[in-house]
This record gives C-alpha cells, structure tokens and sequence, in this order.
C-alpha cells in the first residue's frame, strides 16, 4: 500500500470534513466492507476513488427510469426500496437459520424439545455474564459484560468483506438493551424475578399447544413473528430516512438531484472510511472512530438468551 | 344424465409395459375447470355404460362436494356448523388428514380454508391492480401480503379443537375452515379406484392431474413415465410436483403471482424440492407430495423412513437428488433382483459417553470415488456450520464449498439434528448424488465423527459393490463403535 504523507491526508480529512453532512446522507453502506462489496465492480476487494465513482454513475444512470439525467424523489426511493428488499430477504433468511442452530443448542438433551428448565439454565449463565459487577441486578449504568468470544474463532484469519447485516434485533447482549427487554416496572433496574418472569411469560406465548414444551416449529415460529415485526418496522424506518436523505441531499431544493448532489453523500462514505486517505477503500484502512449511538447489534440476538 | 364420457381407444404400446399393446382409455370431465380423470384398462376389460355413468356422477359429486363456496356441497355446510352427518367417503378422508395433521405437527392440514382465502383476495388485488396499473394511479397498490398474517391464520387453524363423532359428524372450533382443494384429485382417483374394485375390474390405471394410480390384483406392473425417467409401479400411487414455477394460489379466475407451495404451518409459499411421492393410495400420496416440497430433505425423509407404505424422492434446485429407503425397489421398472439394483446398506453405531455434558455428536457419511470425488452424501447430523467444520476431512472436501453457496446448500436442504448416539442405518440405492448410477466404479466410504467436549473419529473403507458377498465390518476409533457395509440383498 502506497504511504500518504500526513499532509495530504490532513487535507483529504478536511476535504471529507466539509462534505460530510452527517450520518444521515450517507446513503452508501455504513462500512467500508459494504461499501467496498457494493462497489467494487471488478471484485479485486480494492475500491479506488475512480472506481467508486464510475460505479455510483452506474447505479445513478439505472435509477434514472426516465433517463432524464436527474434523480426525481420517486426514482430515487425506489431504487432503494428493491435493494433494501434484497437485503432483508437475505438477511431474513440467515437470521431464520440460525435459530434453527439456536434451537439445538439450547436443546441441551437432544430430544428435539426445549423444556422450561433449559430455557433457565440458559437464562441463569446469561444474567450472571450481564451482572458484571455481582450485584444481584442488572440496571442501567452497570458495566457492559466482557464480549463472550473472540467473535474470530482465529485471531490471525485474514479479514473478509462482509456485508452488515440491515436487519437487526433488538439485542439483550448489552445493558440497554437487557434493561428495555427485561425491565417490567420502568425503575431501570431488572432483578432476577423480573428476568425470570418475562423468559416464562415469553415461553408460554411460544408453547402454542401448551404442552410445557417447545418444539423447533413452535421456536422457530414465535421468533419469525418477531423477525417480521423487525423487518416492518425497519423497512418503514428506512423509507422515511429515504425520503429526509433525498431532501438533504438536494441541496438546490428543485425535487431534482443531480449526479454533484448524488456524490455529496457517496464522497462523505468514501471519506469516512478511507481512514489512510490514500484514494483505496480496502479492508487495510483502520476502522473509522464510531460515530455518537452507533449501536453494534447483532441479527440473531433473542431476548430469551 | 346424457353421458358425455369421451371413450378413447389409444394405443398405449409405449406405456403398458406387461398388459396386452392396445388398452381401453376413458375421460370423465370435471365440473369448473377442475383435472379430468383418465382411467385406463387393459386390453380384456372394458366398462359399460352404467358404469361410465356411475364414475362420471362420482367425479362430479366430489368435486363439487368438496368445493367450499358450493352453497349445496357438504364441505360448505360443515364450515357453517351445520352438524349434519358428512358422507363417510368425506368423513374418513378428514380423519385421516387429521391423522398426518398429528404426525406432522400440522405441516399436513385439511384445516386451511382461511389461509386460502386470505392468498385469493391477495391475489385478487394484486391481479385487479396489475391490469389498471396502465392507468398511472400510484396509490392503488392492492391489498399487501403480510407473512406476520398468514401465519397467524395458520397458527390459529392449528392450535384449534377437533372432535370427530360416532355419526359421521365433526365438532370444531370457528377458526377452523376445512379445505381440501388442494387434495380433491387424489380423493377422485380414490373414489373411482374403490368403484372399479368393487365392480370387480381386476387391472386398471387412473390418471388425474399430478397423479397416477395403479391397482392390478394380481400385482402386474404399470410402466409410467416421470419427468423422462421410467418407473415402474404396482399397486401403488405416484405424484410428481414441480413447486417452482407453480403458483402458490391458484383458481379459476386467478393465479397468484408468487411460486411456490404454501406451507401449511407458517402459510408462505416454499419450494425447496421438486417431489415424487409414492404411497399406497392416492390421498396418501397427495398428502405426502406437499409435505415434501415444503419441509427439508431430513424431516421428509425420516417420516417416510418410519412409514413402510409410503417412499419418496425429492430434487433439489441444483438437481441434488434425495431418496427414501425404499424408492428405488418400489419403483423399479423390472423385478429382477441383483446385488447392484439392490444397493448397500451401511450400518453406524456410535459409542455413549457416560458423562455429564454429553452431546449428540456430529456425523457426516459419504461416498467417493478412488480420487476422492464426492460421489453420494449419505447423512449429516448436525446444523451449525461452526460444528459442522469440526468434521475436518469433510468440511475441507465438501462443507466449505457447500457453506459458501447462496442458495440450496447441501446444509440447508440436508442437514438435520444431532441424535444423541442413535445408530445410523442407511440405505443407498447406488445411485449418485445427481441420480446417475455409481455403481461399476470402485467406491470408498467416509464416516467421520466430532463431538462437543469429545473427540473426533475418521474412518475410511473402499469397496465395490460387487465384492459385498461377505459384509465389511470395521471397529472405528474413539468416537465410532462399528461400521458395517453389506449388500441390501444378502443381508436381507
């Protein structure tokens, strides 16, 4: 990789700086490992800034249904709209998969049903890993627990593209999120009887023919409910954010966006994550400082876990 | 009632295999649009007019029996509560869907109707939208499918009371719609089978939408043709569905855009694989035929496995092929028996750890060929990819390859659960995994082993089929007790 010299990357930083309108109009993926599989067209896991734009002309001339040259807000969401269906249908289905997995993991017998009992012994490991500081409670300002493991099972593995995930679960994997899911009379604070009551009422809601039981169908069933409630409410989410990016976006305010407006939000990505400032999105360039509520979810965290 | 049964006389020297070349051919038509029964006999049978009358009132009661916006049909009065006794032909078709409704943990439902008719409005608005959408009116975009939806209303069909009563009447609670649509067919080409039996027909061939029936009394074989493969059946009925270019919701005056076979417990079309079922009557094999598209290859196959009636061959969308135990004698075109048609049996016994955190371990059995190339998967225990490439020797030939697939993976479509230490008793057919013979080449099986806390145990026996005489037993490492290979007909 080809050193930069600190002033060309202070002023490569200033250029993004004054380009950068917040986390708002970055319409491309929030990660240079997304950015890098949506646009990397010639698939060699290097974007060069010439890349980048001829691709983000490409993706603007075939939203251009009109051909007209410009982006009208119509054209615009809906080129949106068919990408974050792909997306989420895949991610649906990767999420869908692993709770198969989770099944049989919590499954500690192998009789291919889930009793209460093994739901709680599950549920005893995970609140002694929330209660770091010992308490007997999880309440919001506790410590956040130590990451279970490494999430590289090789600590020397050569980093892959990945795509993030644009469906995502409410998590129980940090102390917000535990405390929203488990807290039951607002006071911030979840005891062990409060935890323990909304696993069992989540359970009973599960056991569909009430038999004390859960099998794979019943799991898997329950948690596609919620998975769809998920999918809704970050599909709407997502087209309204549309809706606001394309009005930031265009600048001029004529309902018109032109390639120049198009690229203020594709530089400000580009910038962001080409942390060496050498012109090369890949997967070298140290991440970037987490914006403010970056949240790091995962797809498939559960409350029952 | 004017008999419109159309007589045909066909030669059918391409399809009658052991009956005479020329054979009597009959169409009863069907009421609204519905598939037409043919039936057909050999060359010394013929049926005489009040016969042919007598099937083609029994094609027409049935189907309009069963159609449940019929005001005068008896499946249109059940679903209103009306308790009046249901002809025992009905009665007995909703028991037994009951029955598989029990077995299956309602992935097979005869209880339906609501989820049906919320997939025809959908389709309705989504079909009257499409054809003024020429008018440019942006807001007119139809009812929307809410999967969130239709699997409450299958969940709530599901989870309701049935109680079948001594007088031929069945009570049930209101969120129940009985629906047969989908299996009205084979309960046709049931019906007529029970009335040519009983007037005394000795061989005869029914065939009527994705089905085909056959009865001989005295066992002779029917040869049939599916998808340009010959198979040859004797009493017994086969059903072929392709689910992937099939409407999910289909009627007389609309197709739903969306392909697929709608699954009966989460109500969203799937069409994991494109089925043969073979069952000893035709409703059974319709049942068994939806089953099968819907659910993965291990959950079909280890219910068909358990159930000596019924067999079952399912193709996946890269023409993976997976067969029950028993399908390739049941549908073998002759009956001459040799080691080679018959296949091998491979027997796998695991050991049983006496300790506290015992887990089901991990299992993978497969065939190659001398070279090492995968010639036919054979089982996998085990769901996790971070487990499954504990099974190093197959992760490293076949798992990576398969994980990194987008779609129809051998682990989605394949693989099931860790089942404790339960033995592995496996039938292979000879077949490859693409359905080609594989059994003149010199072959090595692979049987390999990891468990949680435990170990990892890998063993490898080559063998050509030929030289099954004498079984092959192996003791295995740590984690395999025995291996045994034999020819299915010598053990046997």
């Amino acid at each position: 990789m080809k050193q930069v010299t600190a002033a060309v990357k202070t002023a490569l930083l200033i250029a993004a700086g004054t380009v950068a309108l917040g986390g708002s109009v970055v319409a491309a993926p929030h990660s240079a490992s997304g950015i890098i599989l949506t646009y990397d067209l010639n698939k060699d896991q290097s974007l060069p800034l010439e890349e980048f734009v001829d691709a983000r002309r490409a993706r603007f001339a075939a939203s251009d249904k009109n051909g007209d040259g410009v982006l009208d807000e119509s054209e615009y969401v809906y080129e949106w709209e068919g990408k974050m269906e792909t997306r989420l249908a895949e991610d649906r289905k990767a999420s869908v998969k692993q709770t198969h997995i989770r099944f049989h993991a919590v499954d500690k017998n192998d009789d291919d049903r889930i009793t209460l009992d093994e739901v709680e012994a599950v549920g005893e490991r995970s609140f002694a890993h929330m209660d770091a500081d010992k308490d007997g409670v999880v309440a919001k300002g506790d410590p956040e627990p130590a990451p279970r493991r490494a999430s590289q099972s090789d600590a020397d593995s050569v980093p892959t593209l990945e795509q993030r995930p644009m469906l995502r679960m409410p998590t129980s994997h940090n102390i917000e999120g535990f405390v929203t899911l488990y807290d039951q009379n607002g006071d911030d604070v979840v005891t062990k009887d409060e935890f323990n009551a909304v696993r069992e009422a989540q359970f009973q809601r599960t056991d569909e023919n009430s038999d004390g039981s859960l099998t794979e169908q019943e799991y898997v069933l329950e948690f596609e409910d919620r998975l769809d409630a998920q999918i809704k409410k970050t599909y709407d989410g997502q087209i309204k954010q549309t809706y606001v990016r394309f009005g930031v976006l265009d600048t001029d305010e004529n309902k018109k966006m032109t390639f120049a407006e198009y690229m203020v939000s594709g530089f400000a990505a580009f910038n962001r994550y080409d942390t060496n400032g050498d012109g090369f999105l890949t997967l070298a360039d140290p991440a970037p400082k987490p914006r403010e509520r970056e949240q790091n979810t995962t797809t498939t965290a559960q409350a029952s876990e | 009632m004017a008999l419109r049964s159309l007589l045909v006389i066909t030669a059918l020297a391409a399809l009658a295999a052991s009956v005479s070349a020329f054979a009597e051919s009959y169409t009863f038509p069907a009421p609204n649009g519905q598939p037409a029964p043919v039936i057909t006999l050999d060359g010394n049978s013929t049926l005489n007019e009040i016969q042919r009358t007598n099937i083609e009132v029994l094609v027409r009661d049935t189907y309009l029996s069963l159609d449940r916006n019929n005001i005068h049909g008896a499946l249109y009065a059940l679903n209103q509560g009306d308790s009046t006794p249901l002809p025992t032909w009905l009665f007995n078709a909703i028991e037994r869907c009951e029955k598989w409704f029990q077995k299956t943990e309602g992935n097979i439902s005869c209880r339906n109707g609501a989820l049906y008719d919320y997939w025809r409005d959908y389709s309705h608005s989504k079909s009257s939208v499409s054809s003024a959408s020429l008018s440019t009116d942006n807001d007119n975009t139809g009812k929307s499918l809410s999967r969130r939806e239709v699997r409450r209303l299958a969940r709530v069909a599901r989870i309701a009371d049935v109680a079948f009563q001594k007088n031929n009447s069945i009570a049930f609670s209101a969120p129940i719609q009985w629906d047969l649509t989908t299996f009205a067919s084979a309960l046709v080409a049931e019906r007529i089978a029970d009335f040519l039996i009983s007037a005394g027909v000795l061989e005869f061939h029914i065939s009527v939408d994705a089905l085909q029936a056959h009865f001989s009394a005295n066992n002779a074989k029917w040869q049939s043709q599916v998808d340009g493969r010959a198979m040859g059946l004797s009493n017994a009925t086969l059903a072929h569905l392709k689910p992937w270019q099939r409407p999910a919701y289909s009627d007389t005056q609309v197709v739903s855009q969306e392909k697929g076979v709608i699954s009966h417990s989460d109500g969203w079309p799937s069409a994991r694989f494109e089925v043969t079922a073979l069952a000893s009557n035709a409703f059974d094999a319709a049942l068994l035929l939806h089953f099968g598209a819907t659910k993965t290859a291990q959950q079909s196959l280890d219910l068909v496995n358990s159930q000596p009636s019924l067999a079952l061959k399912l193709v996946d969308a890269n023409g993976r092929v997976f067969t029950s135990d028993t399908f390739a004698s049941r549908t073998a075109v002759s009956d001459k028996t040799g080691t080679a048609s018959d296949g091998i049996i491979i027997d796998v016994a695991l050991p049983m750890f006496d300790i506290a955190d015992y887990r089901g371990p991990y299992v993978s059995v497969w065939i190659s060929d001398d070279k090492s190339r995968l010639v036919k998967s054979l089982a996998l225990r085990g769901t996790s990819e971070r487990w499954l490439s504990e099974l190093r020797t197959w992760w490293r030939r076949v798992g990576r390859k398969e994980a990194g697939r987008n779609s129809e993976s051998l682990i989605d479509g394949f693989s099931g659960a860790t089942k404790k230490n339960k033995p592995l008793h496996i039938v292979w057919d000879g077949l490859d995994d693409y359905g080609n013979a594989a059994i003149d080449k010199p072959l090595v099986l692979h049987v390999e082993v990891a468990r949680e806390h435990g170990g990892r145990s890998y063993e490898k026996i080559s063998f050509a089929i030929d030289g099954l005489a004498q079984p092959i037993e192996v003791k295995g490492g740590e984690e395999i007790a025995f291996i045994k290979l034999s020819a299915k007909g010598a053990s046997q």
